[in-house]
């Protein structure tokens, strides 16, 4: 049985008259402005028929327009990865393992990224040395995104105290296995806890970062003309301890610290 | 059917008439020259004419004149208007390039057709043969005789001049077969016989393809004249350019001709001879630049060198750099010619060096400092002994070679070693199982993709934080305030205590005065008492059957409760007696009920006595 239509109301009319007002200027928007998806889309293409500077360049577009997801990071990477650019290639692989911690296929193309970049290195120089391994403090949260961390501190804090607390009301056995529950589910709450805090960084002197290009001179001071300290690979870890305008201060992996071009140092934490 | 021979022939007209329009045009190049056989630094005239009839010339295309030096150059267009059949418009038009050009060299030269286009049409012109023969550079036949004496005469052994009554250039040069790398220097003069008006404009500078020059004049300097006699007529005589050059390969090469523009004569052409703007072409002059004698050391450089290095910290840490710095000073030479390699050293990374160079010229000699500077990064501990940096140099006065070497240098490094010792050779068996570059295996892309945006992390919300300090914060509310009414309950357990000791006393006071009923009444109210502190609830409502089930409701011993409610019946069958108690039995029963206080008193509510 088909029920006849029935007339708007003059409300719903005056409704759909401003929705509509509303729409008009969105529309030629959103039709100059390509979609999220839509972007998404082009850059998969881009990357099928092997125009990787096009997909490259979709991507990071995606990340500009405030994309932070695991997978557009890990399709740049390879993109970049194609491009022989293994510096952003490890870069966006460990913004994307930091998004998803435990992703089996990227940990598997960040150590193929490496495994390149010494081949590439070696070919090129006789011999390479190349970082490996996540610090320690990064292997705490183990394969728990920050959220799931977050949500896992509240909820043992919760049982820990609950446990606490119907212990009291316990008596015998039940007050003994209330106790132990608790004893447990502590420790528990200050290894998630950690896991928060090393996600938030709290452990460390400032945010991730990776070396973007083959050499770059650590610096005594923000300026071309500092004396140089050192020198930095593509592809290390390093610290950014600090910022001047153009300039990183940062420190590597293995304490060596200075003063290198921002866009020389591509960051991982807030990137 | 009249009509149709009467239209055919119309068409006919028509098609003949358009005839000559649609026609390709007819077009024709010839390549001529003046002179077919001449002598170095002679000059001849080379003519290309192209003709087009019937069309318009598009393009003419001149043969390679790499070989000569062009000394002048002139184009013509000429048109002619003609009728044809029929009384179309017939043009033709035809353009003329003329060159006088002076071979660099000896030899026989073809130049290869010239070419032109016109339409659809092209055409080719003949090639054109030119022998050079073999002859003094710069001595054209109107300049035969003694060549101008300058002040720098004595270093003259290049000249290129064309003599001119009026104005002329000069180029000479110090030395015309210099060894790849040594100085040649090389001076352009102007002679003209009235004063100059102004400072002359070069045109154009004398080409120095071939070398690596330095200028050795001044910028900014003043044009002095000096006088001079050239075959019994006076000149001024002007310093226009001086160079410092360096024959940057063996062969044939050549200081090319300068083009001045200048202006001759007082202001008011009183009191100068002739003048008004003139411009003169000057001579190429030939420099034949000659190899290192074998054997030559690689990257052996020509002059007077000295090689200093040093260490700007001679202690370091492994991963900290130092700063090599050498340094190559030349009293003569070219340093910008100067290579210095530093040879790996074991243990050490060694940086792009960067060179700075301080280019000097006293006396016209050019010499200076070459600065390169290499950064070391240090990555085993020890003492590396650095290579000592040498320089091969080439002594053109005597013509021999010698070595110029750095001091020796040494560095310490301390510390823990920040790369892997270099490897043994590798054994055959062993087998490097990385991929080579280029063959990264790499996994498909991800089509799908959530699209989330950049949020901050839950862990930063005000949510988290209310609840990870809400959840402790309730904890210790509540358990402050179980605290707080267990305190009161304890508080309540002392006036318990307190009622309990008070019945002892007056059991005591009756077994005293005799009072058997009195004392078991208190005896009865002690035990009671003991029972409400511990339980922390009132007892004395309840029957004995109810506080025996209430008791072991609460967890106390049977034997414990027995004992008890016992006792309490006990107490109200002796205070219901008509007999009484002796003062013993009191006595006894005290001590009971004592014991059992003690006892009830450290029984806690929900567990086993203490």
């Amino acid at each position: 049985m088909i029920g006849r239509p029935t007339r708007p109301t003059t409300g719903a009319r005056a409704t759909l008259v401003l929705l509509a007002a509303m729409a008009l200027p969105a529309a030629p928007r959103a039709g100059a402005q390509p979609s999220l998806e839509a972007l998404f889309h082009e850059a998969a293409e881009a990357y099928a028929r092997g125009d990787h500077d096009t997909a490259a360049s979709h991507y990071e577009r995606l990340i500009e327009a405030g994309v932070s997801d695991p997978d557009v990071h890990y399709d740049l990477a390879l993109a970049e990865l194609r491009r022989d650019r293994f510096g952003s290639a490890i870069r966006h692989l460990r913004i994307a393992l930091t998004l998803r911690p435990g992703d089996a296929e990227a940990e598997a193309t960040l150590a193929a990224a490496r495994t390149a970049l010494v081949s590439a290195r070696a070919e090129s120089e006789g011999t390479a040395v190349v970082q490996e391994g996540a610090p320690l403090l990064e292997v705490l949260g183990g394969s728990f995104t920050e959220p799931t961390l977050a949500a896992a501190t509240l909820l043992l804090l919760f049982a820990s105290l609950l446990a606490l607390g119907v212990r009291t009301q316990l008596r015998g056995n039940a007050r003994l296995a209330a106790g132990v529950a608790a004893a447990l589910l502590f420790p528990l709450f200050a290894l998630a806890g950690a896991g928060v805090l090393e996600r938030r960084g709290v452990f460390r002197d400032g945010p991730r970062a990776v070396v973007l290009v083959d050499r770059v001179a650590l610096r005594e001071g923000p300026d071309e003309r500092a004396q140089v300290r050192s020198e930095a690979r593509e592809g290390e870890d390093a610290v950014v301890l600090g910022e001047d305008e153009r300039w990183r201060r940062v420190r590597l992996h293995d304490g060596r610290q200075g003063w290198a071009p921002a866009e020389a140092v591509g960051l991982v934490d807030g990137g | 059917m009249a009509r149709l021979p009467a239209l055919a022939l119309s068409l006919a007209a028509l098609a003949y008439l358009a005839l000559p329009a649609a026609a390709q045009p007819q077009l024709s190049v010839e390549m001529t020259t003046d002179r077919s056989e001449l002598a170095v630094g002679e000059t001849f005239v080379l003519q290309v004419r192209a003709t087009v009839r019937g069309g318009r010339l598009e393009r003419l295309d001149i043969p390679e004149l790499s070989a000569f030096d062009v000394i002048s150059q002139r184009s013509a267009s000429p048109m002619q208007f003609g009728f044809g059949t029929g009384g179309a418009q017939q043009v033709t038009m035809s353009q003329t390039q003329s060159y006088r050009l002076r071979p660099l060299a000896a030899g026989t030269f073809t130049l290869k057709p010239a070419r032109a286009v016109a339409g659809n049409a092209r055409a080719s012109s003949q090639p054109v043969t030119i022998v050079v023969t073999g002859g003094p550079a710069g001595a054209s036949p109107g300049a035969a005789g003694a060549a101008p004496q300058t002040g720098a005469s004595a270093d003259v052994a290049g000249d290129g001049f064309q003599m001119d009554g009026e104005a002329f250039l000069r180029t000479t040069v110090d030395v015309t077969e210099p060894f790849v790398g040594q100085q040649v220097t090389a001076t352009v003069y102007l002679y003209t016989r009235a004063p100059l008006r102004a400072a002359p404009t070069m045109v154009r500078e004398a080409g120095v393809d071939g070398f690596w020059a330095q200028d050795l004049l001044p910028r900014d300097r003043s044009i002095n004249a000096e006088s001079q006699m050239v075959q019994g007529v006076a000149f001024r005589v002007y310093k226009l350019r001086r160079y410092a050059l360096f024959p940057l390969r063996e062969g044939e090469l050549s200081v090319g001709a300068p083009e001045a523009v200048f202006t001759t004569g007082s202001a008011f052409g009183l009191f100068g001879r002739g003048g008004g703007e003139l411009r003169r072409q000057g001579v190429p002059v030939a420099i034949r630049a000659r190899p290192l004698p074998p054997p030559a050391p690689a990257s052996a450089v020509v002059g007077d060198y000295r090689l200093d290095a040093r260490l700007d910290r001679t202690a370091v840490r492994t991963g900290d750099a130092v700063t090599l710095t050498a340094s190559v000073q030349a009293r003569r030479g070219n340093v910008r010619d100067v290579r210095l390699t530093l040879p790996p050293i074991p243990g050490v990374r060694v940086l792009e060096p960067r060179t700075e160079d301080e280019i000097r010229h006293p006396g016209d000699v050019v010499g200076g400092t070459r600065r390169v500077e290499w950064l070391l990064v240090p990555e085993q501990p020890g003492r590396s002994e650095l290579p000592r940096l040498t320089l091969q140099v080439f002594d053109a006065e005597a013509e021999r070679y010698g070595e110029v070497r750095g001091p020796e240098l040494a560095l310490d490094v301390a510390g823990v070693a920040t790369a892997p010792a270099p490897e043994p050779e590798p054994q055959p068996e062993t087998r490097d199982e990385s991929p080579a570059p280029g063959t990264l295996e790499l996994g498909p892309i991800r089509r799908q993709a959530a699209l989330t945006r950049r949020a901050p992390p839950f862990s930063a919300t005000p949510l988290f934080w209310a609840l990870l300090l809400g959840m402790p914060a309730l904890f210790a509310l509540g358990a402050g305030t179980q605290a707080l009414r267990r305190r009161r309950r304890a508080r309540g357990a002392g006036d318990e205590g307190k009622r309990v000791g008070t019945k002892l006393r007056r059991a005591r006071d009756a077994i005293s005065a005799g009072d058997a009923r009195g004392f078991y009444g208190a005896l009865a109210g002690a035990l009671r008492a003991a029972v409400e502190r511990s339980l922390g609830e009132p007892v004395g409502a309840l029957t004995h059957d109810r506080l025996r089930a209430q008791l072991r409701e609460q967890g106390m011993e049977e034997e414990l409760v027995r004992r008890i409610i016992d006792e309490l019946d006990g107490c109200d069958f002796a205070r219901c007696s008509a007999a009484g108690g002796t003062a013993d039995e009191m006595r006894q029963a005290l001590a009971r009920g004592e014991a059992l206080v003690s006892r009830v008193s450290r029984f806690r509510r929900g567990g086993a006595p203490s």
